[in-house]
């Protein structure tokens, strides 16, 4: 043992550069009998280990921690106590002395570039690292006059104390964010996150979630900006919140309709549809079951556009119950929200309480002087705006009462109005799309409104600001260990118009909700648990969530869903009989709206292996208008290979509808795929007499599915899900037929050339029309020019349009086919050639049928389709040894026919080659040769109508002689002939670009950029096509650019770019751009 | 026992002999939970977050998982699935505007908040089909476009400028294993042939030289070292040559990040936070 020490001495001195902690540790070790028992740590100092049992140790591996028993030990107890020291940090794996450390000679010039080891530069002695970039930018334009603007960006963590850890970010830049998802009120930070934590508690500022529960009975889940805090002390626990949010909590909740798998329109609360949902805060239910966000889950969201849709792992039908809560931006007031809970545990009694106020305020708001004087003297929770003004510039007159939209100003004796429509239910306009892509707004007739989704009024509702305050307290007693009594009680105060200087407009209300529960009481192997619940929600009663409607909606199969004024009463029984299963007896009322209901359950879930999964459920519901009843069961034998299944379910809704449904299947779980296969049939019959029973048939729905997922990671990846439905009504309703499919399958593996992926995805749907618009928004701030020549936008960074998608309020039944192919094959891999082949297909198809995808010809044009088609094809063979050379080949077709203006084909071919035909230390060669053939017919207007055939052909000469300069010199030359309109054009460039970039010392790069064109036509059109020369006009174009980006020292850069255009389009277009930059 | 404490003393004077200069040992662990190592999940990309925790990229299901790092939440995880159409996922970064990850088949990045929500999609205006990323001490994102032959800059839209046009560097191979940005904005591309280039803060090209280290797939800089790795954990500081062994060279090295003073390796079934001591 002394030698062991004296050797432990002289490793632990060898590496004296690390400073080892030992720590001590009692392990309590539950013995399997295998012969080894396995520390909690590592490294355990040999004469430290004390073993409180009798038993014999055979070996100890210090380094790893194992004991290893000796096998006689077959009478030692259970669990085994190890006291030990351990170190800490464990052994360094690489251990050394800086003395022995003789740097080997670089063979390479540069010596100095291994200067002497340095510590980080962004350390400092509190342990706090700190990193980012704070700039100032201005930009000065002849068209867009000037801009200043700037940012700033920081990240920082480290330890502020005893175990006390700091981190965060600090962001004012934007860019990232969702458009107004977040206040700006916390200082000018668009994104700040901070975060302060140890043990015992933790504190986030900045963009944060809060979440608090208490027992499942109220939820509250809100996206602010603010502070929060969670800590415990003793047996005490809590959190709170102080923060402010622009989102606006609310809750929708529909049937599914069959064949629509989406998109589902979230409103606001008044029914808006123009609202932005905050990312991340929407939770949707089906039947009652939380479902999950992803296109290879359940359902998919577009924040902006405020629409869910579901993929087809949920096939929509009309007797899903879809509940979505979620949260969108209020464009009227910040929210306040402030509040918190404590919870106090011991071993018998829970105690918890809490308050929290949600408070619109109106000193961020929008609202001018005169909404608020009026809101002041009313009890109304809303007023109405005008929103028209009297401008000699504006583009609506009014006669009679009615706004008519008149751009072009035809009357030019009436008042002119500049006027702004807002979504309205119950509005008298629609929204329509001028020839020149603008939106407008045009009166409806009464009788012509029904036909129409979206209706538009020239006023505004404005909603008064609103006050929510909700308190609650929950008490929890344990008898013994098989009773429980939990109660809550909770009240909610909502002022509707909390500025109104009348009284009266406060609304109170409370809930409380007692249960009494038993578990674990057994009668031989029999466990018996039941519980007892009564709730009651008054009818001025508001929660801060409204989930309680999820068993509203899903159980009683109500569609009018009540969140308050209503008594719930329930007493369920459940009896666990080990090798049978569980059963539940279960009896509820429920009273609401002056209607009572009552409610008997039972539910078996069989235990059995061979039949475990199986369950039925017999529910009977007693409603005002008669009995309602649901017998659902499924049967599955399980079995390690093949499971067989069938699922029954027949629903009686009284005075109302009646199913019966069948599904017959095969299913299995293997380690490495899961499948699945079945089919389902299903019977509906409705109720045509509103006073007496009288059930006939309706329709008969068959379904297929077919699914196949592979589990274990390998080179094949395969998911494929595939849906078949045929609905065919008795009456007069077209029958559904449509397919639901997705198909992934992929290959890649590391070591192998090929690469594949391939996905295809039909869905037939119910779709909203949607139509690209333009707005203009001045010169230069825009990223389309408008081409009136051609009727056209084209994109242009120097550009006064903004595009963006509008839905025109059109709904059709759709079928919706996109996916794509990827393979590549690297040579390089096998056969040391280093040649690669890509090809890459992407398609997308939507209309009313899959056999117009190749609506690609002229005289399609002039027909009635209204499909949407795009298929993108590239292929490219790419050598890239040191003379690389890079081929490929772009083929586009695209078929718009959804614009209700008209229709537009598109179809382009480009051929590439891109070849470095010399390379030597100093000068390369590149030579960029492109052929391409580009056609556009529409209908929408004739002059839009062109076509052209080109080369454009690139010799560059890069030159480098030393580190300090490069010159890129290139020689271009094109043609591009072809016709637009009635035109015809022969049109011939050739230009030189020149590149220099100069660095200066180590602190200075300069880059100049110049470029001269020349065009000409031998039609001497005046006006060409956009897209030919890369958007280059008629005439010379000289463009220059330059840039220099110096270092005034190793912190701070400044940025200063100059940009000419001059040609005829933009005479002598000047912008100036200077970026000043600290980097810390 | 004494065999076993011998051993151990041996090994490390040996090793005390050979290397020397850099040295690592193991602080943290985090073990990912064995449901998901056994199930579908393989870590190939990962990054720290802002609050202490790591997120880990599984490229092939799009799925994110949020490992904790402080010792009172390691084994949490939270999970994220891309809700939208993905193709090869060449990396994620965490900066101070949120997480972006980056799809070089699509050409296109996606934009999620600290919470991992999905913001936007935002394709690339130009043709970059990104193959590497990296974020250097400004926050900006550095890109290395094959089809382009350059890095670019990306700052909420890419820059058309290259910051760096590969065409201007002659021995340069097309095809690069990784590259990285150090505290004082050198980068520095260790090309797929082990060549490793270093150009400084403007993107002005300095020196090159080989690395004798086989099959070099990793580039990191530690201080002002900068150390190449395989994926066996084998390394050498480019800068005095010396050899170093990362505690792991059994396990395949998936990914390789510096965090301050500390390296953290991703493997497949765990994340490693080693100290480091010069």
């Amino acid at each position: 043992m002394y030698k062991i020490k004296t050797f432990s001495v002289l490793l632990f001195s060898t590496i004296s550069i690390y400073s080892m902690d030992i720590s001590s540790a009692m392990d309590s070790i539950k013995y399997d009998y295998s012969g080894k028992l396995k520390l909690k740590n590592s490294f355990i100092i040999p004469e430290s280990v004390v073993i409180d049992s009798n038993l014999s140790i055979d070996s100890i591996d210090f380094v790893s921690g194992h004991l290893y028993i000796n096998s006689n030990n077959n009478k030692i107890k259970n669990f085994v106590k190890v006291k030990y020291d351990y170190i800490v940090d464990g052994l360094p794996v690489v251990v050394g002395n800086n003395w022995d450390n003789v740097k080997i000679i670089d063979k390479k010039p540069n010596k100095n570039i291994f200067s002497a080891k340095t510590k980080p530069n962004h350390s400092n002695n509190n342990d706090i690292y700190t990193n980012g970039s704070i700039y100032r930018k201005i930009s000065l334009s002849k068209t867009n006059g000037s801009d200043f603007s700037g940012g700033m960006q920081m990240q920082l963590n480290g330890d502020i104390g005893k175990n006390i850890n700091f981190s965060g970010v600090l962001n004012d830049e934007g860019g990232f964010l969702q458009a107004d998802g977040y206040t700006k009120d916390l200082e000018e930070f668009d994104q700040i996150y901070l975060n302060i934590s140890n043990k015992d508690f933790i504190i986030n500022a900045g963009n944060i979630v809060y979440n608090s529960t208490y027992n499942q009975q109220h939820i509250i889940n809100r996206k602010l900006t603010g502070i929060k805090n969670k800590l415990t002390f003793n047996k005490w626990e809590g959190s709170s919140a102080y923060a402010s949010s622009r989102g606006l909590y609310n809750t929708i909740s529909f049937k599914g309709k069959d064949g629509k798998q989406g998109p589902y329109k979230l409103l606001g609360k008044n029914g808006e549809r123009e609202v932005v949902i905050l990312s991340g805060s929407e939770t949707v239910w089906i039947n009652g079951e939380k479902i999950t966000r992803g296109y290879l889950n359940d359902y998919t969201i577009d924040y902006s556009l405020a629409e869910v849709n579901f993929t087809s792992n949920i096939l929509i039908t009309k007797d899903l119950d879809i509940f979505i809560e979620y949260q969108y931006i209020d464009n009227d007031y910040t929210k306040g929200f402030s509040g918190g809970s404590l919870t106090k545990k011991n071993n018998n009694n829970t105690i918890s309480f809490g308050l929290y106020r949600d408070k619109d305020q109106i000193e961020n708001g929008s609202l001018s002087q005169s909404s608020l004087a009026q809101l002041k003297t009313t009890n109304d929770s809303r007023i109405k705006i005008n929103t028209n003004l009297i401008n000699p510039n504006g583009e609506y007159i009014l006669a009679d009462s009615v706004f008519i939209y008149d751009p072009e100003k035809n009357k030019n004796d009436s008042i002119r109005y500049d006027v702004s429509f807002a979504y309205n239910q119950f509005g008298s306009y629609s929204r329509k799309i001028s020839s020149r892509g603008m939106i407008y707004y045009q009166f409806e007739e009464i009788q012509d409104r029904f036909n129409i989704e979206n209706l538009f009024s020239p006023y505004r509702l404005i909603e008064a600001p609103k006050n929510h305050k909700f308190g609650f307290v929950g008490l929890q007693h344990r008898f013994g260990d098989k009773l429980l009594f939990n109660s809550y009680f909770s009240g909610s105060m909502i002022n509707k118009n909390s500025i109104s200087n009348l009284k009266n407009n406060e609304q109170i209300g409370s809930s409380y909700n007692i249960s009494f529960k038993g578990d674990s009481i057994f009668i031989g192997d029999t466990r018996l648990q039941f519980n007892l619940h009564s709730s009651l929600k008054d009818k001025d009663y508001i929660s801060f969530d409204n989930r309680q409607a999820i068993e509203h909606q899903n159980f009683w199969n109500e569609s009018q869903i009540s969140f308050n004024g209503t008594k719930h009463n329930k007493g369920k029984v459940e009896i666990s009989i080990p090798d049978f299963g569980v059963s539940s007896i279960e009896n509820s009322n429920l009273f609401f709206r002056k209607k009572e209901m009552k409610s008997y359950r039972f539910k078996h879930h069989f235990s059995a292996y061979k039949i475990k999964n199986s369950f039925l459920d017999l529910i009977r519901i007693y409603k005002p208008k008669g009995r309602f009843q649901r017998i659902e069961s499924r049967f599955s034998l399980s079995n390690p290979k093949i499971i067989p299944f069938i699922h029954v379910i027949n629903e009686q809704n009284p005075m109302e509808n009646k199913f019966n449904q069948t599904a017959l299947g095969f299913s299995s779980n293997s380690k490495k795929n899961q499948w699945l296969t079945s089919i389902e049939i299903r019977e509906d019959k409705t109720n045509t007499d509103s006073s007496e029973i009288s059930f006939i048939e309706e329709s008969k729905d068959l379904i297929g599915s077919v699914s196949y997922r592979t589990i274990v990671k390998s080179n094949w990846i395969k998911d494929i899900s595939l849906k078949k439905r045929i609905k065919t009504y008795y009456g007069n309703e077209p029958d559904l037929s449509y397919l639901l499919s997705r198909i992934k399958i992929s290959y890649k593996n590391n070591n192998s050339p090929l690469n594949m992926d391939l996905l295809l995805r039909t869905e037939e749907s119910s779709i909203e029309n949607r139509l690209i618009v333009y707005d203009s928004v001045g010169i230069g701030l825009g990223q389309y020019r408008y081409e009136p020549a051609f009727n056209t936008y084209v994109p242009d960074n120097n550009g006064s349009f903004i595009a963006y998608t509008i839905n025109n309020g059109i709904e059709q039944n759709e079928i919706k086919l996109e996916g794509h192919k990827r393979m590549s094959y690297d040579f390089g891999k096998r056969k040391n050639l280093d040649l690669m082949l890509r090809s890459e297909i992407n398609f997308k198809h939507q209309g009313p049928s899959l056999s117009e995808i190749n609506f690609f010809k002229n005289e399609n044009i002039y027909g009635t389709s209204q499909n949407y088609s795009k298929i993108y094809n590239k292929y490219e063979i790419d050598y890239y040894d040191h003379y690389r050379t890079l081929l490929w080949l772009e083929i586009i077709n695209f078929f718009d026919g959804k614009d209700p203006r008209g229709k537009d084909i598109e179809r382009s071919k480009e051929f590439g080659i891109e070849i470095t035909p010399f390379k030597n230390k100093s000068f390369s060669i590149l030579s960029k040769s492109k052929y391409r053939d580009k056609y556009i017919k529409s209908t929408i207007s004739e002059i839009r109508n062109r076509n052209l055939s080109g080369f454009w052909q690139d010799i560059s000469f890069l030159y480098y002689a030393d580190n300090n300069f490069n010159l890129d010199f290139s020689g271009s030359i094109g043609n591009d002939k072809g016709g637009f309109y009635k035109n015809n054009f022969n049109a011939f460039v050739n230009g030189v670009t020149i590149k220099i970039k100069l660095f200066i010392k180590k602190i200075i790069r300069i880059e100049n950029t110049f470029e001269i064109f020349n065009v000409i036509d031998k039609h001497t059109n005046k006006v060409l096509p956009p897209e030919i020369f890369n958007g280059l006009t008629v005439g010379k174009t000289i463009r220059t650019n330059l840039r220099a980006h110096m270092f005034l020292n190793n912190k701070i850069s400044l940025i200063l770019s100059l940009n000419t255009i001059d040609d005829n389009r933009y005479k002598n277009l000047l912008t100036f751009q200077g970026e000043i930059r600290a980097n810390f | 026992m004494k065999h076993k404490i011998i051993s151990i003393s041996s090994s490390i004077i040996l090793l005390n002999l050979i290397y020397s200069q850099i040295s690592f040992y193991e602080k943290y662990r985090i073990c990912f939970p064995e449901l998901l190592v056994s199930q579908n999940f393989t870590a190939d990309y990962f990054y720290e977050t802002i609050d202490n925790s790591f997120l880990v990229l599984d490229k092939n299901l799009g799925s994110i998982y949020k490992f904790g790092l402080s010792e009172n939440i390691i084994n949490s995880s939270e999970y994220f699935n891309l809700s939208e159409y993905f193709g090869e996922l060449i990396g994620i970064l965490v900066s101070s505007s949120g997480v972006s990850i980056f799809d070089k088949n699509n050409n296109q990045i996606f934009k999620l908040d600290h919470q991992l929500n999905l913001l936007t999609v935002d394709i690339l205006d130009l043709p970059l089909y990104p193959e590497k990323v990296v974020l250097d001490s400004w926050g900006r994102i550095n890109i290395y476009s094959k089809r382009l032959n350059g890095i670019f800059i990306y700052e909420n839209r890419i820059d058309k400028k290259q910051k760096i046009n590969l065409n201007h560097i002659p021995s340069y191979g097309n095809c690069i294993s990784d590259f990285e940005v150090n505290h004082n904005g050198e980068l520095a591309i260790l090309d797929c042939k082990g060549e490793f280039y270093v150009f400084n803060i403007l993107g002005k090209f300095r020196f090159s030289f080989s690395s004798d280290l086989k099959n070099p797939q990793f580039i990191i800089s530690y201080n002002s070292n900068w150390i190449v790795f395989n994926r066996e954990g084998l390394g050498t500081n480019l800068n005095d040559k010396s050899k170093i062994i990362l505690p792991e060279t059994k396990k395949t090295l998936k990914d390789i990040r510096v965090i301050d003073d500390k390296i953290a390796l991703l493997y497949n079934s765990y994340i490693s936070i080693l100290y480091v001591q010069d």
